[in-house]
């Protein structure tokens, strides 16, 4: 080899060394750019980076049940899961549209319709709130296609029973109505959440890096209705309701000494199971939402105020003008015409001319602060939603001709439930109570949180003696001789009062003829009454009856007859109070884990 | 003789066993980046997948490297050879090339043409024209510029051939892969300059590769769009940004030691060609910065071993074609890393030996045959020559380059 080309063998070993050696370089300083990335630029790129593999998922909590008094279940959650098709996964429609018909119990053409309508979707629901048999045979088909969306659903056992009370629930899970919508947050608990690492597609890898928050469960609500009543108030009041032919009706049954609701039922009701296939109109709780004038219920209210202030006593006359006298440039009219009566006779009798005279003693001031007294005009404070405090204008807004209309009952609106709590106020000794619907709280599992025990005392609204008069003599008097007749009962003695008002219309002035609402309020066992039971009957068919004692005293005769059995309180008046009202078995029932651990 | 142990070549083995362990730490990185929820990486379905594919591919490449390097020997000593094979190698893969790009003909894949498929015996088979055009153009250059000395110092028998070969060659891979394309006409404009062109001629191809590049990005405007998207990368997140962004959160996922084998999950869905193109980005997150820069040593003593070939290459072509075959790995690695940790723009390169794909392991594999082969008959015929001269020009060469040459 010449010296030449040595030295170009050379130049060419030289050049390409250092050429390699600059691509080394090149490696090394790329490796450099590795160490940048993770010193300077990991923190936001890192963040991003779990940021979109991580997804945050909420683990529902369970909503808790509604009991009644005794531990029934009358509201419960339920796994009611949601069937979805991915029907871009389906190759052949009818053929799965077939092999599904039988598990869902959906005709094939149906379903094949539905999912033709869907087509290409990933998510079709074509069963919402599957039962259990339904989400097994969707499961046992082990077709990916098919799957169950997995929510709580609510159920009421009751059906369309105690539904007004209840209310109901939204597919959001959150209460809508009734109980449901005043004790939401109680019931509801407290979501849980957790992390899931996913792939590109949303797919779940691996569970994420932060601790899963466990969800708390919901409480449980003890009602302190008693199924059993509430299905004695609700069917008396269906029969009587239809008999008569009328719109609605309400009936409530408290108890008087500790201002506990047994029973609180609307006619026409619904099925909160399926609340969209009734009207709104329908599913209104119309004893705590809807102001009625009470008409003449309202005169032993009155007349506590009457004898009270001492405006009048016991054992005065009264004269009723044989059914016709005109006070203030108004004539008032009693149905039966009545010459001298006592107090006791124009209540049992129900004159409105002998209850003019006694107002007119009084005067607007005396019947303002009897009316309030007796707490209408303000919530009662259940717990339950959308609650009205009636209508009671100011005393000032009150004419000349106010005087007998507030003694007959006219121109105060007040719910039904303010008025029977009004009446259970003057069978409770004077005392008005604050009614409650909610007896106690359970914890998830069924330990006590709280309890409404207590009553709540709101005022003496009547001297006791005063109310003992009128509860136990005068009302009974109503009974035994008067417009109450058809309430009284072979077993126990009743204590009542009937009403009977016009109706007026909204949009119209002044009162619509043959629009009469019947009421009867009454109480047994006169002498210290365990229950008070209320029936209102809204626009019978005025052909057939409409007086309160004729429409609603016999309703209220049956309900208040079938409860006092059903508590067992003997004729005599003696109620087994130590069998049912510490009932041991209210506590096992309302706890259902602890029964399973049985 | 004292001077034939200063100019020892690499042993052909140690070439191997470089190449070995990148193949190695490759199949493992597959199998994990190729991890899915559709489906498992090891089963039945598994032979159609990444994972189960880079096995074959492997087994093959290895067996090509082996053969390659028992053969080349013999067939290197062949003048004939030397003249011939590479000729016929090169008009093959021009025409391969160009029926690539015939539509209907052509396979496309992410949106270029790039891909030949056969169905023999109803096996798929597809290879890329574009990785046979590697070899291919080293092999020309090394033959036309090797030879004589006078060759590449002359302007029509030695520059011009050499110049149309790389170009027809990077045009026609240029039409749908300016990442190779680029790659090929740095790597023959290294084979150039090292082979002895003359500057002056250089500088003309300087210019031409400048004029050829503005056409380029003319004539296929999405490529425009990835120079773009890099300037602006966060601009565009979920579209052209998506790629690079995706690359560097895998990378930031790692920390130091890495997320631990198979553990990374980027690869699901998230960085899209986890297991080829940007399978460095899993070895960053799974084994961690320092994982990534073992990789990156690996390829520096990858490329130290081709430089002692290099140098002790028995004949002018060997020695022009063993630095050519290096220079492409080591350029093609530093392309590959550079697009992952988005210093350059997102082009479609695989990391050499380490990505998945069968058309680039066969012909790495069969790069590193020759490159063991070319070792080999670098020791036996440094055994028998002794080249005082190169000792003496040792003596007065540079330091850096002293210190390239030291064993």
């Amino acid at each position: 080899m010449s010296v030449e080309s040595s030295r170009f063998d050379l130049i060419q070993k030289r050049i390409g060394a250092a050429l390699l050696i600059v691509c080394m370089a090149g490696l090394v300083s790329l490796g450099g750019r590795l160490f940048y990335i993770q010193l300077h630029m990991r923190g936001p790129l890192l963040a991003k980076a779990t940021q979109q593999k991580e997804s945050h998922s909420v683990v529902p909590a369970r909503r808790g049940m509604i009991l009644d008094s005794r531990g029934r279940v009358v509201a419960a959650s339920e796994h009611r899961p949601d069937v979805f098709v991915d029907v871009g996964r389906v190759r052949d429609l009818a053929a799965f549209a077939a092999e599904l018909s039988p598990r869902l119990n959906l005709p094939q053409a149906e379903i094949l319709r539905h999912l033709m309508a869907r087509a290409g979707s990933r998510y079709a629901v074509i069963l919402r709130d599957a039962d259990e048999i339904t989400a097994d045979a969707i499961r046992a088909m082990k077709n990916p296609a098919v799957g169950l969306a997995d929510h709580p659903a609510r159920t009421y056992p009751l059906g369309t029973s105690l539904a007004h009370v209840l209310g109901w629930v939204g597919r959001d899970g959150r209460g809508l109505e009734g109980i449901e919508l005043s004790f939401d947050r109680f019931l509801r608990g407290k979501d849980g959440a957790r992390e899931t690492i996913r792939d590109a597609r949303r797919r779940a890898i691996k569970p994420g890096d932060d601790e899963p928050i466990s969800p708390i469960d919901g409480g449980h609500v003890v009602l302190t209705i008693d199924a059993e009543i509430q299905r004695i108030a609700e069917a008396s009041l269906a029969k009587y309701v239809t008999q008569v032919e009328a719109e609605n009706g309400v009936s409530i049954i408290i108890s008087p000494h500790d201002g506990k609701i047994l029973a609180m039922a609307c006619y026409p009701t619904f099925d909160p199971n399926d609340v969209n296939s009734f009207p709104a109109t329908v599913r209104r709780n119309r004893v705590v939402t809807d102001t009625v004038e009470p008409g003449s219920t309202f005169k032993p209210i009155i007349a506590c105020g009457a004898l009270e202030g001492r405006h009048i006593n016991t054992t005065e006359q009264f004269n009723c003008h044989m059914g016709s006298h005109e006070f203030h440039g108004r004539v008032v009219t009693d149905v039966h015409p009545y010459g001298m009566m006592d107090l006791k006779g124009v209540v049992t009798k129900s004159s409105n001319v002998g209850m003019g005279e006694i107002a007119e003693r009084m005067g607007n001031r005396a019947l303002h602060e009897t009316v309030r007294n007796f707490g209408l005009g303000d919530k009662t404070g259940i717990e339950l939603p959308g609650e009205n405090a009636g209508m009671v204008r100011g005393l000032k807004k009150w004419g000349k001709q106010s005087t007998q209309s507030v003694a007959m009952g006219y121109e105060v609106g007040v719910t039904p439930l303010q008025l029977i709590t009004a009446f259970a106020a003057i069978f409770n000794d004077g005392v008005l109570l604050k009614p409650t619907i909610v007896d106690k709280l359970l914890g998830p599992d069924g330990e006590e949180q709280r309890s409404f025990e207590q009553p709540t005392v709101v005022r003496q609204s009547a001297p006791i003696e005063i109310a003992r008069y009128l509860s136990r003599e005068v009302m009974v008097s109503v009974v035994e001789n008067g417009t109450g007749k058809p309430a009284k009962l072979d077993r126990w003695r009743v204590a009542g009062k009937t009403g009977t008002t016009k109706l007026t219309t909204p949009g119209h002035k002044g009162y619509v003829s043959g629009a009469y609402m019947g009421t009867f309020v009454g109480a047994a066992p006169a002498d210290d009454p365990v229950v008070v039971a209320m029936v209102m009957i809204r626009k019978p068919n005025a052909k057939l009856a409409y007086y309160g004692g004729s429409v609603a005293a016999p309703a209220v005769g049956e309900i208040l007859d079938q409860t006092l059995s059903y508590l067992g309180v003997t004729p005599d008046g003696t109620i087994p109070t130590d069998e049912f009202l510490e009932d041991g078995d209210i506590h096992a029932s309302a706890s259902p884990r602890e029964e399973d651990d049985e | 003789m004292p001077a034939s142990t200063e100019r020892t070549t690499a042993s052909p083995v140690s070439i191997i066993i470089a190449a070995m362990s990148l193949i190695a730490l490759g199949v493992v990185m597959v199998a994990s980046a190729s991890a899915s929820l559709d489906r498992p990486i090891l089963g039945p379905g598994m032979w159609t997948g990444p994972f189960g594919r880079q096995l074959i591919f492997i087994l093959v490449g290895i067996a090509l490297m082996l053969g390659t390097c028992r053969i080349a020997p013999t067939l290197l000593g062949s003048q004939s050879i030397q003249y011939w094979l590479p000729r016929f190698l090169f008009v093959l893969t021009v025409a391969a090339l160009a029926v690539a790009l015939i539509p209907g003909i052509g396979d496309s894949r992410n949106g270029s043409q790039r891909w030949l498929r056969f169905t023999p015996g109803g096996i798929d088979v597809g290879f890329q024209p574009s990785e046979v055009a590697k070899l291919a153009l080293i092999l020309m250059l090394a033959s036309l510029l090797g030879g004589q000395r006078s060759a590449p110092r002359t302007f029509f028998k030695g520059f011009v051939p050499a110049t149309i070969v790389t170009g027809v060659c990077v045009g026609l891979v240029g039409k749908e892969n300016l990442g190779t394309a680029a790659l090929l006409a740095a790597v023959a404009f290294t084979i150039l300059l090292v082979a002895g062109c003359r500057v002056h001629y250089l500088l003309i191809l300087v210019g031409l590769a400048c004029f050829g590049l503005l056409l380029l990005l003319y004539a296929a405007p999405y490529r425009l769009d990835r120079v773009n998207t890099y300037k602006n990368l966060w601009a565009d997140a979920q579209g052209k940004g998506y790629q690079p962004i995706q690359s560097l959160l895998t990378i930031a996922s790692g920390n130091w030691f890495g997320t631990g084998l198979g553990t990374g999950l980027q690869k699901y869905g998230y960085l899209p060609e986890s297991h080829s193109d940007f399978v460095f980005a899993v070895v960053c997150e799974e084994l961690g910065i320092f994982g990534g820069v073992f990789v990156i040593l690996l390829f520096c003593g990858f490329a130290w071993l081709g430089l002692r070939i290099m140098t002790a290459a028995a004949t002018r072509f060997e020695r022009v074609l063993a630095f050519g075959l290096t220079i492409l790995i080591t350029l093609q690695a530093i392309l590959n890393i550079a697009v992952v940790t988005v210093v350059a723009p997102t082009t479609g390169v695989p990391l050499p030996f380490v990505s998945a794909g069968g058309s680039g392991i066969f012909i790495t594999c069969t790069m590193v045959g020759l490159l063991a082969a070319i070792a080999a008959r670098g020791v036996s015929v440094a055994a028998h020559e002794a080249d005082d001269e190169f000792a003496d020009e040792m003596e007065a060469a540079p330091a850096i380059v002293q210190s390239a040459f030291a064993t």
